[in-house]
C-alpha cells in the first residue's frame, strides 16, 4: 500500500474503532508526566509527545505474570500447555520500543521456539509513532542506532504538521487501515515533507557514546576488571528496577502453584532480574553472582557484549528508562563511557 | 493423610494478622477442608493443646511470654511467626529506645509495679521458628501460600528482593521521583507493594531484605532532605530489633 | 508454530524401579509413557516435574544403550529432589528432554580417558563410562579416579567394583574422610592425578563434580600437559528453562543448558564467571 496521510483529528475515531476487533492498548498519563500503556478507546493529541512509559508494551506480549501449564494430579496426571492470547493492537509505540520488540521476536524465535511469546505476537499489530526529537534527556536511541527503524511495525506514523504521513508496512496494516480510519494517499508534496523532517531530525540527536556502538562487545570483553564494577557495587541498591523497566530483559523464574483443591494447579513463569542476589544461586549454596558489582556487570555485558555478539546488534534500544528508574543514579551512558575511557586510560598509561 | 492440626496464638499485637486469615472468607472454607483448627481464639470457643501447626501471633515483651511460647514450640511440630510483631518485633519495639522502667512509669502510672516489661523481641530471639509470614499486616496471598506449601512439604515461595520490584511491576509511580522517600529498596518484598501503590512510603514492615544496600540507600535519604537521625528513625518505626544494623 | 508442543510441556513418565543409594541420593528408573524410544547422547540431563512441586534439572545417570527406561541419580537438595525421593513405584512424574548435547565422544574415539569423577559428578559420567565400556573397542586405555568425602558416601560402589576387576580398565577410589572400615586411598581425588601415567596428546579428560573441585584438578591437569581442548567438565547452575530463555544458568556469554553442559577448558578457560 502507498504511503497515507491521516488527519490528527481522526486518530481518536482509529482508536475508537479499532475496538471492534481488538484489545487497544496505548498512552495514557498516570500521574503528571509519568506515562503508561494501558487499555485505551480514545487518543488525545497531548500523547504525542510523551516520553517513554513507565513499563514499555513488552507486557503485552511477555506479561509479569503468566501461566504456561494447567495440571491435575488426580485422578491420574494430566498436562495441558496454556497459551494466553487475543487479538491486540499496541497504539503509538516509538521506534526504541519496536526496536525492543524486535529483539525479544529474535530471542524467543531463536534456540527454541517460545509459543507462549510467539502466539502473543502473532495476534498483536504495532502502530508506531515516529519521534521528531528526543523525548527526554535520559533518551539515547539514536547512539545504539534505534531512532531509524523500517521494520517491526504494521504501521508508522509521523507527524508533518497536523497531518500523519503513514507508512503502512504490512497486509494487516493495510486492513486497519482501510477499514477504521479515514485516510488520503500521500502526495509528492507531503512525501518530500516527511523526508526532509526526517533528514533534518538527526542533527538533534546526540551521539552520546563515545565510540561506534558496534565496538562496545570489544570494550566490555576486556572490562571484567573495570574499577567501574565497584563503584557501582557500593551505590547499587539491588533493587532490580533497571530490569524491570528495561524492554529487552526477558529473564523468568518459573513455579508451581496448587490451587487448594491440592490436586489441581498451573505451573506460571514470573519476570526476574539479574541484578537480585539469588539470581545464580544455586540450592547447594553457591551464588555464581554474589555481588552487586558482578550482577550489574553481567547485566551490562548482557546489552553490549553477551547477546551483542550473538545477535549482532545492541540489545540496549536507548529508551533512558533504566537511568530514570535508577533511584541511586546509575546512569546507562555514563557507564559505557567509564568503560570505554578506562580502557583507553589504561592504555596511555601501559 | 490426616489433616495437620493448626492452632493460632496471640503474644503482644493487635491480632490484626488473624483477622486478615478470617477475612479469607471462601479461601477459608477450602481451607478447613485440608486442615482441622485446634486452635483459634479470635474464630472460635473450643480449644485445644493438641496441635501439629502454630501460627504465632505478637512480639515478646513480658517475661510470662517466654514461658508460654516455650510451650507452644514443644507441642507444635512446626511454628510459623504471622505477622511484622513476631516476625522481627515490629511497632512494639519502638519501647526499646527507652528504659523498661520509663516505659512501665509511662504506660501503667500508679501501677507500673504491678507489671513487668521486658525489651520487645521477635519470637526468633525465645524459639525456632520454621517459618516466616511477614508484614503489618500480613499479605492473605502469602498466608495461603505458607500453609499449601506446609501441605505440600515443599518451601514456600517468599521473595527475598525488596518492595520495589513488586512496585515496578505494578507500573507505579517511583515515590523518590516524586521526591517522597520510602524503604521499598531495603524492604523485603511480598505485600504486593500496596503503601507505593498508595502514594504512602513503603516503612518496612517486612523487614530487611537479606543483603540490603544500607549506606547507599542512607545517602539516598540523605539527598532527599532527611538527617542521619531522621533516616535512622525511618527505620524504627518496624525495624527497632535491629538498630545496630541502621548505624 | 506446535502450540501443543510447548517448549515447557512435560511428557508424563512413570516410575519403574527405585534404589536408595546413600542416605542423600536415590537412583530412579523411569519409563517415558507413549514413547517406545528414548534416545540420548551421554551427558544429556532431563527437567523433572513433581507437579506442585517444582521442576529441577537432574543429569542422565543410565546408558544411552537403553532405551527403555532412564536412570537418574538423585541428590535430595531441594524440594523437588525430596519430592522425588518420596516417588514410590508406578507414580507418575513430567519430563523434559533430552536436553543440553552430551559428552564430544566422537572426538573421543581411539583416545585415552581419564574419568576424574567428584561426589555426584558420577551421575552423568556412569552414562559416559557405560558407553565407553559397551564400546570398549573404540577407546584406548581407560582410567576411573572417583573421591568421595567419606566411604558412606561412595555411589555405585557395587558398580566400580565390576570396572576394577576388567583387566581393560583401571579404577581408583579415594575418600577425603576414610573411617576404621576404609582400607583403600584417601585424599582428595587431585592427588590421584601425579601418579598416572598420561600421553597428553591422545588422552581426554573429563572431569565432573562440585564447583570447589575444577580449579584444583584443573591445575594438576595442565601439569600433565593435557591440552586444553582435551579437558572437558560439565557444569551446574541454577537452570529454570532448560532451553535457554530464562536466563538463570548463563556464565558469561554462554548459556550451560544450550551450549553446554559440558565444555572444554579450552571453552571456559577465558569465562571469569565459570570456575
Amino acid at each position: 500500500m502507498k504511503d497515507v496521510l491521516i488527519k490528527g483529528k481522526d486518530l481518536s475515531a482509529f482508536c475508537h474503532n479499532l475496538q471492534d476487533s481488538f484489545i487497544v492498548y496505548g498512552v495514557r498519563e498516570k500521574e503528571e508526566g509519568h506515562f503508561i500503556f494501558d487499555e485505551i478507546d480514545e487518543f488525545s493529541d497531548s500523547l504525542e509527545k510523551y516520553k517513554p512509559t513507565i513499563l514499555p508494551p513488552k507486557k503485552y506480549l511477555f506479561p509479569q505474570q503468566e501461566t504456561l501449564l494447567r495440571f491435575d494430579t488426580e485422578p491420574h496426571l494430566e498436562i495441558k500447555s496454556v497459551v494466553e492470547s487475543k487479538k491486540q493492537v499496541l497504539f503509538g509505540v516509538r521506534p526504541c520500543d519496536i526496536h525492543g520488540i524486535g529483539l525479544l521476536d529474535k530471542i524467543f524465535t531463536s534456540d527454541n521456539e517460545d509459543s507462549n511469546y510467539l502466539r502473543k505476537r502473532a495476534d498483536t499489530l504495532i502502530i508506531g509513532m515516529d519521534c521528531m526529537e528526543p523525548c527526554y534527556e535520559h533518551a539515547h536511541c539514536a547512539s545504539v542506532g534505534c531512532l531509524d527503524i523500517d521494520d517491526g511495525y504494521d504501521i508508522m506514523m509521523t507527524d508533518i504538521g497536523g497531518v500523519f504521513f503513514t507508512t503502512v508496512k504490512t497486509p494487516q496494516g493495510e486492513e486497519i487501515v482501510k477499514k477504521y480510519v479515514e485516510y488520503t494517499i500521500a502526495g509528492e508534496e507531503e512525501s518530500e515533507r516527511f523526508l526532509k523532517l526526517r533528514s533534518d531530525r538527526k542533527g538533534r540527536f546526540d551521539n552520546k557514546i563515545e565510540t561506534e556502538v558496534s565496538n562496545l562487545p570489544l570494550f566490555f570483553k576486556n572490562a571484567d576488571n573495570d574499577p567501574v564494577w565497584k563503584e557501582l557495587d557500593e551505590r547499587c541498591l539491588g533493587c532490580g528496577r533497571c530490569n524491570i523497566v528495561c524492554p529487552t530483559c526477558y529473564c523468568f523464574d518459573v513455579y508451581d502453584c496448587m490451587d487448594l483443591t491440592m490436586t489441581s494447579g498451573e505451573r506460571c513463569r514470573e519476570w526476574d532480574a539479574c541484578t537480585l542476589k539469588d539470581f545464580a544461586a544455586v540450592s547447594t549454596g553457591e551464588n555464581f553472582r554474589s555481588t552487586r558489582g558482578l550482577r550489574l556487570r553481567h547485566r551490562f555485558n548482557r546489552k553490549f557484549n553477551y547477546l551483542m555478539t550473538k545477535y549482532n546488534t545492541s540489545f540496549c534500544v536507548g529508551c533512558g528508562r533504566c537511568t530514570r528508574s535508577c533511584p541511586v543514579n546509575i546512569d546507562v551512558i555514563e557507564t559505557v563511557n567509564a568503560v570505554i575511557n578506562n580502557h583507553n586510560n589504561n592504555h596511555e598509561r601501559e | 493423610m490426616s489433616k495437620p492440626r493448626v492452632a493460632f496464638f496471640s503474644f503482644s499485637s493487635c491480632e490484626g494478622c488473624q483477622l486478615v486469615v478470617l477475612t479469607l472468607e471462601e479461601q477459608l472454607l477450602e481451607l478447613v477442608t485440608l486442615i482441622d483448627i485446634a486452635s483459634f481464639r479470635e474464630a472460635m470457643s473450643e480449644k485445644s493443646d493438641d496441635y501439629d501447626i502454630a501460627f504465632v501471633e505478637g512480639s515478646i515483651t513480658r517475661t510470662s511470654e517466654i514461658e508460654r511460647l516455650r510451650t507452644i514450640r514443644e507441642r507444635a511440630k512446626i511454628v510459623i511467626a504471622l505477622g511484622a510483631c513476631a516476625t522481627i518485633g515490629g511497632i512494639n519495639c519502638l519501647k526499646n529506645q527507652f528504659e523498661m522502667e520509663e516505659v512501665q512509669n509511662i504506660v501503667y502510672g500508679k501501677m507500673a509495679e504491678k507489671f513487668d516489661t521486658i525489651p520487645t523481641r521477635p519470637i526468633e530471639a525465645v524459639i525456632k521458628v520454621d517459618h516466616w509470614i511477614h508484614g503489618c499486616p500480613i499479605d492473605k496471598d502469602e498466608f495461603i501460600e505458607v500453609t499449601k506449601a506446609l501441605l505440600l512439604d515443599k518451601k514456600p515461595r517468599i521473595p527475598a528482593h525488596p518492595v520495589c520490584v513488586e512496585c515496578q511491576m505494578r507500573e507505579n509511580v517511583c515515590l523518590f521521583e516524586k521526591g517522597m522517600v520510602c524503604l521499598g529498596p531495603v524492604t523485603r518484598a511480598g505485600c504486593k507493594a500496596i503503601c507505593p501503590t498508595y502514594n504512602d512510603g513503603c516503612v518496612g514492615c517486612r523487614g530487611l531484605i537479606e543483603d540490603p544496600n544500607l549506606s547507599s540507600h542512607k545517602n539516598l535519604l540523605n539527598e532527599h532532605g532527611l538527617t542521619v537521625d531522621e533516616a535512622i528513625s525511618q527505620y524504627m518505626l518496624f525495624g527497632g530489633n535491629s538498630k545496630e544494623k541502621y548505624e | 508454530m506446535k502450540e501443543n508442543n510447548s517448549l515447557f510441556l512435560p511428557e508424563i513418565a512413570e516410575v519403574v524401579s527405585t534404589r536408595q543409594l546413600t542416605e542423600m541420593e536415590r537412583y530412579i528408573e523411569l519409563k517415558i509413557k507413549d514413547t517406545r524410544e528414548f534416545n540420548f547422547n551421554p551427558g544429556q540431563f532431563l527437567q523433572l516435574s513433581v507437579f506442585g512441586i517444582g521442576e529441577a534439572p537432574i543429569s542422565i545417570s543410565s546408558s544411552p544403550f537403553n532405551r527403555e527406561t532412564i536412570g537418574l541419580c538423585v541428590r535430595r537438595v531441594g524440594d523437588v529432589t525430596s519430592a522425588l525421593h518420596k516417588l514410590e513405584v508406578g507414580a507418575c512424574l513430567g519430563v523434559r528432554g533430552p536436553l543440553g548435547n552430551g559428552f564430544p565422544v566422537e572426538k573421543m574415539k581411539n583416545k585415552d580417558i581419564v574419568f576424574v569423577a567428584g561426589g555426584l559428578g558420577i551421575a552423568p559420567l556412569r552414562s559416559l563410562i557405560q558407553y565407553v565400556i559397551e564400546r570398549r573397542d573404540d577407546f584406548a586405555r581407560i582410567t576411573i579416579l572417583y573421591g568421595a568425602k567419606n566411604p558412606g558416601e561412595i555411589l555405585f560402589a557395587d558398580e566400580l567394583e565390576c570396572w576394577k576387576q576388567r583387566k581393560d580398565i583401571e579404577v581408583l577410589v579415594t575418600v577425603d574422610k576414610p573411617d576404621e572400615n576404609w582400607a583403600g586411598k584417601s585424599g582428595v581425588i587431585t592427588r590421584l592425578i601425579p601418579h598416572l601415567d598420561l600421553e597428553p596428546s591422545r588422552t581426554y579428560a573429563v572431569v565432573v563434580g562440585p564447583p570447589v573441585m575444577y580449579k584444583y584438578v584443573l591445575l594438576e591437569l595442565q601439569i600433565k600437559q593435557i591440552p586444553e581442548d582435551n579437558i572437558i567438565m560439565s557444569l551446574e547452575r541454577r537452570m529454570k528453562c532448560g532451553v535457554g530463555k530464562c536466563g538463570h544458568c548463563q556464565i558469561n556469554g554462554i548459556y550451560v543448558c544450550l551450549d553446554g553442559p559440558e565444555f572444554s577448558y579450552h571453552t571456559l578457560k577465558f569465562l571469569s564467571e565459570a570456575i
